[in-house]
């Protein structure tokens, strides 16, 4: 049993290994699709469409009588937080940045980046003032934008020839097991969701599916769930999760604000998830023995699951999270049986979905009009 | 040098726990030398030329490099530390670290953006607030990999950034530490010790004993020091400027050179063509502030690799400025063997 999940583990590292190895900087995924290509070339069908999402498709091994299968989407974005450059210094050839989604600036002093350039990747790290020169005063507040820059080692002119405003930058922070069956990277939000649904898919293609299984590597999800809205019209399922991860509990955090670390992924409730949805989720975990515990959302997902939604004439959606420690760092944490259990919760899922199952997901016509 | 640079920056040696750096060294030095001593503190001194005629000499850079030490481990495994020597508090943050004896990989990780409150986001986190996970569930668990008192340093791997600019951690003074190194395997004109102390950053502590042992007739430390010419080459704080040459020291927070030892360097810079600036601030010190006031006062300069922004997990430099600053302290061995200690 215990080698069992050892490999288990091992082949969920392997996999956020090469994941967190390219840069998918929000607008700017094209390294992540040429990867997810070759991951998922055993596809039926495989596309991209106008956002940049990745749409690969397994049909059902078995049509229902006298009807269509149902269709399932998994939602995962692929897309990383990082920073883009604004305006190169004169003097000194200083990159000046700002922030693709949600950024934290005091994760970034002393940090290794990358600038993503026509000729290729550059290596830089983000500058800072030693504190021998510097007042107690400034190092008691986290530097502003303006003060922020990236230095590449070369010369001003070196650096206008090959850096121009709109490149990209990302953060560098390679795959490492830490203790507990623990793994640290940059991207694990949401490379943690995209790894748990590229292991659905590759279970669900050596199983029986009754329904048709979509899985959509999602674009621009952290500069508001962009991709997913389109994708969800194109793709129109019967029902969506979307997997991605949520706020695990740290020093610093009351417990009811966050999951827990090895307690297996979280299936959401709140008004973004649909309750029957979310009672066939919390079924297959039962039936499957696989740990899961409860994630509350009063309102915003903060996923894709909330432009999901509410696609076409509404899409019933759920959503998986993987709890994850230092969200938007190249620090971040999950645990890989976390990982692998999300994964076997959403093939699991994905094999319920039958027409009497989802009968009445979609609502009902009420009897009863004038006669 | 650089391979050995690259090694150096990317041992484990916070001040106090210095023994892979010492290590390395008595590898690259041994066989070498006529005598070498590692003395109480842990300062490795590798004594060359020992029947050459002429002033003694000592060459020093220590082996010490800023850290953290754990003083504490709570109820849920997490590591809380304390700094060891002058670190900002802004870059530890989403820093990577190895800790204590076995290397465990730790992250040292900031609450999510999405939930701060208030004024947090323009908040600096006290170090006394951060804490390193090493993915452990429970204090047991982390007691079995960890125990207080353990050091922890920077997990950061040395890269060349582009051509001749390197960046990594130590470098602060493992720039020192290489340079010697180097100049301690050539054919020296004069009885050489060199040095290579412990403890700098946390008050030049290891220099102290180490010159009152080798009681030198004079001595040249050998630094990283600041630079903050970028992104304002123009900047009054800049200090030094990266790529003009090694920095002589007019004067620092703990020692005023040796006139005439420093005219003596000047003149050799000048004569011998090698590139050289001004540290032009007066902040900080080096161990200069020790050996100058051992064994009853002892002619000290210091020769100094300019290094953007040192004391935190990635440092940067150029290696012209350290074969310049190689070039020069070559080169005044052989001024000094020529033409005595200079007086004041």
């Amino acid at each position: 049993m215990a080698d069992i999940e050892a490999d288990r583990e091992s082949e969920v590292a392997a996999l956020l290994d090469e994941l967190t190895s390219v840069s998918a900087v929000s607008g700017r995924e094209a390294p992540m699709r040429a990867l997810l290509a070759r991951l998922l070339s055993f596809a039926d069908e495989l596309s991209t469409d106008a956002l940049g999402n990745v749409i690969a498709r397994l049909h059902p091994t078995r049509a229902p009588e006298g009807g269509r299968a149902p269709r399932v989407m998994l939602a995962a974005h692929m897309d990383e937080i990082g920073l883009v450059v604004a305006s190169i210094d004169d003097d000194s050839g200083a990159l000046r940045v700002l922030p693709v989604g949600g950024v934290d600036i005091r994760n970034l002093l002393a940090s290794d980046v990358v600038v993503h350039t026509r000729g290729g990747p550059l290596p830089g790290i983000v500058g800072s003032t030693p504190p021998h020169l510097t007042a107690a005063k400034e190092r008691s507040k986290p530097p502003a934008w303006d003060d922020l820059f990236i230095d590449l080692g070369l010369s001003p002119e070196e650096v206008r020839a090959r850096v121009r405003p709109g490149d990209v930058v990302s953060f560098v922070g390679p795959g490492m097991r830490l203790g507990a069956g623990r793994y640290t990277a940059k991207a694990l939000d949401n490379r943690a969701g995209l790894a748990a649904a590229l292991l659905a898919f590759r279970r669900l293609q050596e199983s029986e599916r009754p329904a048709e299984v979509v899985l959509v590597a999602t674009s621009q999800e952290e500069v508001g769930t962009r991709g997913a809205a389109a994708a969800a019209h194109a793709v129109a399922p019967d029902a969506a999760v979307a997997i991605d991860v949520g706020f695990a509990g740290m020093p610093g955090l009351a417990k009811r604000e966050t999951i827990e670390m090895g307690k297996g992924p979280a299936v959401s409730t709140g008004a973004n998830v649909h309750p029957q949805l979310r009672e066939l989720l919390l079924e297959t975990a039962a039936e499957r023995e696989i740990p899961v515990q409860v994630e509350v959302l009063p309102g915003h997902s903060g996923t894709d699951a909330w432009p999901i939604q509410v696609a076409l004439q509404g899409i019933p959606t759920g959503i998986i999270s993987i709890p994850l420690r230092y969200m938007h760092s190249p620090v971040e944490v999950v645990e890989l049986a976390d990982v692998a259990a999300a994964a076997e919760l959403a093939a699991g899922f994905c094999q319920k979905v039958t027409p009497d199952r989802i009968g009445g997901w979609h609502g009902v016509s009420l009897a009863g009009s004038a006669e | 040098m650089f391979l050995l640079l690259a090694r150096l920056s990317e041992a484990f040696g916070p001040s106090g726990d210095e023994a892979e750096v010492r290590q390395i060294l008595t590898e690259e030095l041994k066989g070498r030398w006529d005598a070498a001593y590692v003395d109480s503190m842990g300062n490795l001194i590798a004594s060359f030329g020992r029947q050459k005629p002429g002033p003694r000499a000592m060459i020093a850079a220590h082996m010490d490099e800023v850290g953290l030490i754990v003083d504490f481990i709570d109820d849920d495994g997490f590591l809380r530390f304390k700094k060891v020597g002058g670190i900002d508090d802004r870059v530890l943050p989403a820093a990577r670290v190895r800790v204590g004896r076995h290397r465990v990989p730790g992250v040292i990780g900031l609450k999510p953006k999405h939930l701060l409150k208030g004024e947090e986001a323009e908040r600096v986190v006290d170090s006394d607030d951060l804490y390193i996970d090493i993915g452990a569930r429970s204090k047991a668990e982390a007691e079995e990999r960890v125990r207080p008192g353990d050091y922890a340093v920077f997990d950061t791997r040395f890269q060349e950034l582009t051509g001749g600019v390197v960046t990594g951690k130590a470098l602060d003074d493992r720039a020192g530490c290489a340079i010697a190194a180097a100049l301690a395997v050539e054919e020296l004109p004069l009885p050489v010790d060199f040095a290579f102390t412990v403890q700098e950053e946390i008050g030049l502590r290891g220099a102290k004993v180490a010159a009152e042992r080798v009681k030198p007739d004079f001595a040249v430390v050998l630094e990283a020091t600041t630079c903050a010419d970028f992104p304002d080459p123009k900047a009054r704080r800049r200090s030094t400027l990266l790529g003009q040459g090694p920095a002589l020291t007019f004067q620092d927070a703990t020692s005023i050179p040796h006139r005439g030892l420093l005219e003596l360097l000047v003149r050799t810079a000048e004569e011998e063509g090698v590139r050289y600036q001004w540290k032009q601030t007066t902040a900080g010190g080096n161990d200069a502030g020790s050996i100058h006031l051992a064994a009853g006062g002892i002619p000290t300069v210091s020769i100094s690799v300019p290094c953007r922004y040192l004391h935190t997990p990635r440092a940067l430099l150029s290696l012209s400025d350290m074969a310049e600053a190689l070039r020069l302290v070559r080169a005044l061995l052989h001024r000094v063997a020529r033409e005595g200690v200079p007086s004041l």
